[in-house]
């Protein structure tokens, strides 16, 4: 028998914020398709644990390459589908506690909002305290046409261009297949557009970013 | 200028209106921002005037707050409906727009209005809009405004009901707001171009002091309670012609726990008028309780206060100085019931009516039982109008007699209820919806009362009493939406699964009940109608009503105006 292989979930939390606490964002898998039913074994194995009865095996992987600028005054923007908002609830609970911060601006991507606002009531604290500065939302399955974050992204190019210029670092996390792809497709559209640029010259730019760590991706 | 006293400040809601610019506010941007299913608070209290309600679904609240999710929120339409009269091209609109954006039910309401519950925010406007390509509407609905007209709904046994719904329409049509915001923010309207133009002649910028219900009554048949109505007209019928209305005013329902400041009141009956004056009479009125309603305190502000604070004599001389109103005295009536009469019913001109009953006014398809398919279908094929009813109920109205089978086929199809299988005391019951979505509810009402209204009929059985009509009302709150305080046996919600008990109304709705046992669940509420109605059963004399007997026999005293509610 093969030993399972571990899963990867990134944390949720910030250690500043909930000390002696890591918290976990984690879509219970469980459907059914062509007639076969998918079951995720890690997901609803840590759905149904019993509180405190359980250890849960774990270890930290790090990923050195999606960090919070160093300096607390950079600007970000954080886009993410489905559980690819973990990371930004740490950031902005991190955030939350600094003294001088600089503003942030959270893309946030589902199928249905009244069921999968991941943390809505927390994004609307965040919003009011001004730790998140900005937010936008795309729902895929709520409208006539589907929308998703990159839609958001084109709707507000300027201003994110505008941010782009300012210094801000730039952040991706998600499904691998879903958006990762066609959000930069819509930064690098965006690119061309706001900083007249050609294809060639648009993708130097983001080869510039990612060369000074302003463009980070966590992509599953 | 008859109140020279220093008037205290403003309720924040007059606030609230003042700045709203003819009630726009904010409604436009609460709408689209996507972040929220709800509402800025500001723009809540405004779109009742475009009548519609921010809710959530409570049941669901204690999860989704362990779910870091917002409340479920939604939102009640309901569709302004005078007289209750509708086409069956309007009703497939409503039954296609509660299949689609609401929650597939469709609430007929106490003042023969509609109702969708669950409309989320992001179709609230397309919704709104479909009503009104409907040539329906919801403006005034709700809000500090003239509300929904009412009008007996018994074309089956008066030959004026057609002239007196027309006059509904007419009160309705002439006592809506004018400002263009409704227009602007649901139908994609023009702006106003161009300064402050006049946009209230009648209302003005603060519009009313709080609600103001309407309703006309046609005898025998009190089924729109009249006297519970801040306005009302009784239609004086001489020779099978409409002559004119006896004038109510001063009624309404509500009162809140522990003020005895606030009461419930039954209308003073204020005089006679021929029918030509029914607009004016209407806007003097209107416009009384406008200028001299209390806009300080919103629990004191109803007309039924203002009249018991200024009186008769100051009414009657205020109307005839600002509308040259005169009323000469009460003509004679006679009210028999409050209730629905139901079944094949053949009008004089010989169309038949067949009143359906809806329990709870709530129409869904539940349990095998497709009430509300059944409905949709006849109105596919039916060729008269659709009536709703101050009982929630509905009428299919003025079927030809050619066309009579086809509708009886569909009934049979669906297996409409038979009225003679449900219980006299179930033919005269009303329940607010309270749970899930309203937010005053302290109790169930809808949901529970069938459940109620089943253990008192065994007591009823029991003593002999199936073949005896009694009226029961709850609701979930002193609010008294299902008008709870004219019933012979009144329940209204304290606490989940608690009531306080009220009795001693008449049953057609001239004489309000009184308090008899305050917090009781289902247990003692039995253990305290068993007894009483084992002595009715056996002492009443004649055709005495529950409602009577009970004071007669001294159980409880009689309710003679609304001051003495709490004596």
């Amino acid at each position: 028998m093969r030993p399972i292989q571990p899963r990867s979930y990134s944390i949720s939390s910030s250690p500043a914020a909930c000390p002696g606490e890591l918290h976990l964002t984690v879509s219970v898998v469980n459907y059914e398709k062509s007639g076969r039913s998918k079951r995720g074994t890690c997901s609803n194995y840590l759905s149904e644990i019993a509180l405190d009865e359980e250890h849960v095996p774990i270890f930290i992987e790090s990923n050195p390459n999606f960090r919070l600028p160093q300096n607390e005054e950079t600007p970000i923007v954080m886009i993410g589908a489905g559980t690819g908002i973990a990371p930004y609830r740490a950031f902005i609970q991190h955030r939350e506690l600094s003294e001088k911060r600089g503003k942030s601006w959270l893309f946030f991507g589902n199928r249905n909002f009244e069921t999968e606002f991941l943390y809505q009531a927390e994004w609307h604290n965040f919003l009011k305290s001004g730790a998140l500065s900005k937010m936008n939302v795309a729902f895929s399955r709520d409208g006539e046409k589907k929308e998703y974050v990159q839609h958001r992204l084109i709707e507000n190019s300027a201003e994110l261009f505008k941010w782009l210029e300012e210094g801000a670092h730039f952040y991706i996390c998600g499904d691998m297949n879903n958006m990762a792809g066609d959000v930069q497709k819509a930064l690098l559209k965006i690119i061309e557009k706001e900083g007249s640029l050609n294809r060639e010259k648009a993708e130097e730019y983001i080869t510039k970013l990612q060369r000074e760590k302003r463009l980070q991706l966590d992509v599953y | 200028m008859a109140d020279k006293k220093e008037t205290p400040a403003p309720s924040p809601i007059e606030k609230i209106k003042d700045e709203s610019a003819y009630l726009r506010g904010t409604i436009t941007e609460s709408l689209n921002d996507p972040l929220t299913g709800g509402m800025r608070s500001v723009d809540q209290v405004l779109i009742k005037f475009h009548g519609t309600y921010q809710q959530q679904d409570r049941d669901l609240d204690d999860e989704r707050k362990k779910q870091k999710l917002e409340p479920l929120y939604s939102f009640l339409i309901r569709v302004r409906v005078p007289a209750g009269v509708t086409t069956a091209a309007q009703w497939l609109a409503m039954d296609d727009l509660s299949e689609q954006y609401g929650d597939k039910t469709l609430k007929l309401t106490t003042r023969q209005a509609f109702q969708f519950h669950g409309v989320l925010k992001r179709n609230l406007k397309r919704t709104i809009k479909e009503i009104n390509d409907s040539l329906l509407d919801t403006i005034a609905a709700c809000g500090d405004v003239n509300r929904n007209v009412m009008c007996s709904a018994n074309p089956f046994e008066s030959p004026v009901h057609a002239e007196v719904a027309e006059d509904a329409r007419k009160i309705s049509a002439h006592l809506t707001p004018s400002t263009n915001a409704y227009h602007e923010i649901w139908l994609d309207g023009k702006l106003v171009e161009g300064g402050e133009k006049e946009e209230e002649p009648l209302y003005g910028k603060l519009y009313m002091p709080r609600k103001f219900k309407t309703a006309i009554a046609i005898p025998p048949r009190n089924d729109t309670d009249v006297l519970s109505n801040d306005l009302g007209f009784i239609a004086i019928v001489e020779n099978g012609k409409l002559t004119g209305y006896n004038v109510t005013i001063g009624g309404g329902m509500a009162y809140t726990f522990g003020n005895n400041e606030t009461y419930p009141r039954v209308a003073d009956v204020v005089g006679y008028f021929p029918k030509e004056q029914i607009e004016a009479v209407s806007e003097a009125i209107l416009i009384f309780q406008r200028d001299h309603g209390n806009r300080s305190e919103r629990k004191n502000a109803r007309l039924k206060y203002t009249v018991d604070r200024l009186g008769l004599e100051f009414f009657y001389a205020e109307i005839k100085r600002t509308k040259g109103i005169v009323l000469t005295p009460n003509k004679d009536y006679a009210f028999e019931t409050m209730g629905d009469k139901y079944g094949w019913l053949k009008s004089a001109d010989g169309l038949w009516h067949y009143t359906v009953f809806v329990e709870g006014g709530k129409l869904i398809d539940r349990n095998g039982y497709l009430a509300k398919t059944a409905i949709r279908e006849i109105a596919t094929i039916h060729k008269g109008t659709f009536i709703l009813t101050g009982n929630q109920n509905v009428v299919i109205a003025q079927v030809e007699e050619g066309e009579k089978s086809k509708v009886e086929a569909i009934l049979k199809k669906y297996k409409i209820i038979d009225t003679a299988k449900i219980s006299l005391l179930r033919q005269n019951s009303i329940a607010c919806a309270a749970l899930p979505y309203c937010g005053l509810a302290f109790a169930e009402a809808e949901r529970y009362l069938p459940t109620l209204v089943s253990k008192i009929d065994q007591l009823l059985e029991a003593n002999d009493l199936l073949q005896t009509p009694i009226s029961i009302r709850m609701t979930g709150c002193p609010n008294g939406c299902g008008r709870p305080f004219l019933a012979e046996i009144g329940l209204v919600g304290r606490a989940p699964g608690v009531y306080n008990l009220y009795l001693g109304a008449s049953f057609v709705g001239d004489r309000l009940n009184k308090l008899y046992k305050e917090m009781v669940n289902e247990e003692q509420i039995l253990e305290a109608l068993a007894p009483l109605l084992e002595d009715y059963a056996k002492n009443r004399i004649a055709d005495e009503r529950f409602g009577d007997f009970v004071i007669r026999k001294g159980y409880i005293k009689a309710t003679l105006a609304g001051k003495e509610f709490h004596n």
